[in-house]
């Protein structure tokens, strides 16, 4: 059906970007980021493409929130196996523990980025130094302009946890970048 | 200026920069996505559910042994991770559904909560 395809191109076409953002800032890793959101993009394609296309947005961030949350499973235990049998990678331990770390320093160049104020390599470092819950829902509700009923969907939590991991975000990031008292 | 005032500019300019940043994504990304777009896309035809009801017990039992493992395994003094942070993976950690569910369940968790907000609609 050339029309839905066509359709279903331009939706991903329209948030593979933003997908792949959210993405590289929950993992720290181009390779995994990219791996994630075309996943997403198949797993949404394949099983949900002839569903309506209202449905699509939603959906596909619940999918992509679901794929990030099951990497960061998969890297915690390998972290904690690791640090149970003894291996110490001292380098890669380092980066892996320190989200300012985990920001790659090649593709943004925040020398040269200061965006309003607000240097992009700053806003990364401080985004990924946010428990994911906090940076799935104020990434979703601030970035994206889900409500909190769908961002709650997307999480799949309540919209009252949703509320308090963005209220807490808010209050991390504005500490972070604006030395505003989190308190 | 109000402090609800102010936060709203404040996630405003945090908005633009992010919306300036994918502008500026690396071409290579973008080529990534592209190519990995039109994949998904061509494999829509050939894709079929798959049913294996029995990875429900195995998730159970793989969930409890990585929150377990998080439990015991004492954190490397190096890795220096916030009280919430630790709560935040074992939330995770502890969750059983594994991947495959997803492809089976999101659609039909999905229209549950749809027809809840109907219902309380």
């Amino acid at each position: 059906m050339p029309a839905l395809r066509s359709r279903l191109d331009s939706f991903l076409a329209a948030v593979e970007k933003r997908a792949y953002r959210m993405a590289h800032l929950a993992t720290g890793d181009r390779e995994e980021a990219l791996d994630i959101v075309q996943d997403a993009m198949l797993s949404l394609s394949a099983r949900y493409g002839d569903k309506s296309e209202a449905d699509w947005r939603p959906l596909f961030y619940r999918i992509l929130q679901n794929r990030i949350r099951d990497w960061r499973r998969r890297n915690i235990v390998r972290t904690r196996w690791r640090t149970w049998l003894g291996f110490s990678g001292d380098a890669e331990d380092r980066r892996e523990s320190d989200p300012m770390q985990q920001i790659p320093d090649q593709r943004y160049r925040p020398d040269r980025e200061a965006m309003h104020g607000l240097a992009i390599g700053d806003l990364d470092a401080a985004l990924a130094s946010l428990p994911l819950r906090q940076q799935q829902a104020f990434l979703l509700r601030a970035w994206e302009g889900l409500t909190i009923e769908e961002t709650a969907r997307a999480m799949r939590c309540s919209g009252g946890s949703v509320k308090t991991h963005y209220h807490r975000a808010i209050q991390r990031l504005r500490h972070l970048l604006e030395g505003h008292d989190d308190r | 200026m109000t402090d609800k005032t102010s936060e709203r500019e404040f996630v405003a300019r945090i908005r633009t920069a992010l919306d300036q940043s994918i502008e500026q994504l690396d071409p290579g990304i973008r080529s990534r996505l592209r190519r990995g777009r039109h994949e998904a896309l061509a494999r829509k035809a050939v894709s079929s559910p798959r049913r294996r009801p029995w990875r429900w017990g195995a998730a159970m039992v793989a969930a409890t042994a990585a929150a377990a493992l998080v439990l015991l395994v004492p954190i490397n003094p190096r890795h220096t991770q916030s009280p919430l942070a630790a709560i935040d993976d074992l939330e995770m950690l502890a969750a059983s559904d594994p991947l495959e569910i997803y492809e089976d369940m999101e659609f039909y968790s999905w229209l549950s909560d749809m027809e809840n907000e109907i219902e309380n609609s």
